[in-house]
């Protein structure tokens, strides 16, 4: 026994290396907090979706459906024939290298597999061997690869620790959507009934009731109404919230977590607030509840199905244009997809804004503004009366949530608008804002609590920025315009950097902006007191 | 000389090795990056790494300063904490100090007979590696808060609003943790 007792030194003499591998070997771990659930078989047959099962990615058998292989291939071959981009993502690569080392879950990680040109190889090696002449021929040898059960799960895997955010594709000299390649690999996945449970249940509970969360028209009236209620205690001003108001000349849509989760609360508020003070004839609607398109991390046909509600609100109300709140990959598909999807929107007008005659010629295909654009527009023309004071206990930094910025080009806006109402803002370093900004490390339906140790991960180079303005400016709030910004961006600074909270744009507005026939107004929105002597907040802030 | 004097004047190469030896924790092809890539906002990892080692063996060497040694173990072990990680790979890049002080210095702790400091160091070395252990755990706990106030952020308005509904009927009861322990 004794002479079986390793030395110290032996004890020590450990390789802590992995194993090394060639990345065409496929192996994957389903570790605890680095994958998401399997989606739920009820809502996929409620989304009529093939192959509803109950699965998870841990188990070793996925039961998958007979002929699979077959199915993505078909899957496969149509896709390349239906996007001429796809094709060429497909072809044109030439390994140079540039996104690399660009993606937060490489950064955060260190995994190779989530170098954007690795995790496209994984799509791209199975079309050089079913596709193009030299991968059939040489199969390996032209880095081909056969679908195997192995591939898959390693497609699953990574296809869904990319958020779509598109930060590597702005260092691309051939400009590859690496994102729509992601689209892709989940569309022939979900061919055969693989897919994630947050974005399911998300689509299943806006196909039905307009909202990620299944709220009811009675249920939604109450949010808003609550809010009108809490408003009137913070400012003494009663606001109006119309829905589904016939004729309205705006049709508002927000996304819903707007309405029912913190931070994203006080940034409602703020558009309440703002809506009053410039007596804007606008309208929600109970149905269109929901700005936010999960579909969009499903396929093509799902992002066209919930995105055509909000056009179809816009027609039943008979307003003339639309104003989106602050969400994030509601903007993708708007900018992006919108027109060929659902479009033209030419029952629509083309939006002017009645209160400065400002024609936003740039909204013109889909008739929908931003609402930071509209916002900005207002305080241009010395529409509101701000006292940036009162967001004075803020030392406020900007997070540029990934799909306004990169999809759409809101640099400049937001900035307009905070510069506005704060008199503290710090701009974090110039490599992780604007259109190199860092994504929260959630998106694309990937911000679920079993997967938390990967969006920490993955949102580690966005909180390593924060921790910088924080650390030399003392930053304490992080502002953002996207919903699923404000839901994970919390979780992930209490991890990262104790001390930052997460608000909206509009709720610094809100607290920014003086409305006629208010009281004090002693706290922010939040609640929280300013002091006696002056505008500084709360110690407790 | 003095083992203190010896790992002082040879604290690059020590530090640099150690750092090696932590970079090849990560899957080999994503090592060059982490080790050549100078600009701390894209690659936090590297840099962490790369001033935190170098901050930790000064300590080390100098005088253990708790508070110091804590923070930078923190910073280290915050990171792999989350990361593709057992619980003892996550924290054992401490040990790797003791086979590359004894490596590297073979020679010169022979040549000064400083075996006994020797001991005395990598007994430090075990210390530091207990404080590591401290962080993970530290960090580990934090992730579970986190998830449970996650959680509750992700339906506040919900609840607060059902709560002010049942505290308009008489006859009921609120979703209150606190009035829940008390009907216990």
């Amino acid at each position: 026994m004794a002479e079986d007792v390793k030395k110290p030194e032996e004890l020590i003499q450990i390789d802590y290396g992995p194993p090394k591998r060639s990345w065409m070997d496929p192996t994957v771990k389903f570790e605890r907090g680095s994958y998401n659930y399997a989606a739920v078989k009820e809502n996929q047959e409620y989304l009529s979706l093939p192959y509803p099962r109950k699965w998870q990615p841990y188990e070793d058998d996925w039961q998958l459906p007979d002929g699979w292989e077959e199915i993505i291939f078909k899957g496969f071959k149509e896709r390349l024939e239906k996007y001429r981009s796809l094709r060429i993502f497909m072809d044109i690569c030439v390994r140079c290298g540039a996104c690399a080392d660009k993606c937060h879950f490489f950064i955060g990680s260190g995994d190779p597999k989530n170098m954007p040109v690795l995790r496209a190889e994984l799509l791209r090696s199975v079309y050089r061997n079913d596709f193009t002449t030299a991968g059939k021929v040489l199969g390996k040898f032209a880095g081909g690869r056969k679908l195997t059960v192995g591939v898959l799960k390693e497609w699953f895997y990574y296809f869904y620790q990319c958020t779509e955010c598109r930060r590597c594709s702005v260092f691309c000299p051939y400009g590859i959507d690496t994102a729509e390649i992601t689209m892709m690999a989940r569309e022939l996945m979900n061919l055969i009934g693989i897919s994630i449970e947050w974005i399911g249940t998300p689509v299943a509970n806006c196909f039905r009731t307009g909202n990620h969360l299944g709220i009811q028209p009675h249920g939604f009236k109450d949010s808003i109404d609550f809010a009108v209620d809490e408003l009137e205690e913070l400012t003494g001003v009663r606001v109006e919230a119309p829905i589904n108001k016939k004729g309205a000349e705006i049709l508002f849509v927000a996304p819903s977590a707007d309405y029912f989760a913190s931070p994203h609360y006080y940034t409602l508020l703020g558009y309440l607030q703002l809506f009053h003070e410039i007596g804007l004839d606008y309208t929600w609607s109970s149905y269109a509840s929901e700005g936010g398109n999960f579909g969009l991390f499903h396929s093509a046909e799902m992002m066209k199905r919930l995105n055509s509600k909000i056009y179809m609100e816009a027609k039943r109300l008979g307003v003339k244009w639309i104003i989106g709140g602050e969400c994030g990959h509601m903007w993708r598909v708007v900018h992006q997809y919108m027109d060929t999807l659902n479009g033209p929107a030419d029952f629509l007008e083309e939006p002017v804004s009645p209160f400065t005659g400002t024609r936003f010629e740039n909204t013109r295909a889909t008739k929908m503004v931003h609402i930071s654009e509209f916002t900005a527009d207002l305080i241009h023309h010395n529409k509101l009366k701000l006292d940036p004071s009162r967001n004075d206990h803020w030392r406020v930094t900007y997070h540029d949530s990934c799909n306004p910025v990169r999809a759409m080009g809101l640099l400049e806006e937001p900035r307009y608008v905070i510069n506005s109402v704060c008199n503290n803002f710090h701009e974090m370093p110039e490599n992780t804002i604007r259109e190199q900004t860092f994504c929260c490390g959630s998106g694309a339906g990937l911000g679920t609590d079993e997967n938390f140790e990967m969006r920490m991960r993955g949102g580690l180079p966005r909180a390593n920025a924060v921790q910088y303005v924080h650390d030399t400016h003392d930053v304490n709030i992080l502002l953002c315009m996207c919903a699923i910004d404000k839901a994970t961006l919390p979780p992930l600074l209490e991890y990262w950097v104790p001390g930052v909270e997460v608000g909206g744009v509009h709720e610094m507005v809100g607290n920014a902006l003086i409305m006629k026939g208010q009281h004090d107004r002693p706290t922010d929105l939040r609640g929280i007191p300013y002091k006696q002597d002056g505008r500084e907040g709360d110690d407790n802030v | 000389m003095t083992l203190q004097e010896l790992l002082t004047k040879n604290r690059e190469r020590v530090v640099e090795k150690w750092r090696q030896g932590i970079i090849d924790t990560y899957p080999a092809d994503g090592r060059e990056f982490l080790r050549q890539q100078d600009d701390r906002f894209a690659n936090p990892i590297g840099y962490v790494v790369r001033e935190e080692t170098d901050r930790l063996f000064e300590h080390f060497v100098k005088d253990m300063d708790p508070e110091a040694t804590r923070s930078s173990l923190d910073k280290l072990i915050r990171i792999r904490a989350v990361q593709d990680f057992l619980p003892s790979e996550a924290v054992s890049f401490v040990l790797l100090l003791k086979p590359i002080i004894r490596k590297l210095l073979a020679e010169e702790i022979k040549a000064h007979a400083l075996h006994d400091e020797l001991q005395a160091t990598e007994d430090a070395i075990d210390g530091m590696q207990l404080m590591a252990l401290d962080s993970y755990t530290m960090c580990r706990d934090r992730i579970s808060e986190i998830k449970v106030n996650d959680a509750r952020r992700s339906t506040a308005k919900l609840i607060e609003r059902l709560n002010a509904r049942l505290a308009e009927s008489p006859a009921s009861n609120s979703f209150n943790n606190a009035d829940r322990d008390n009907d216990r």
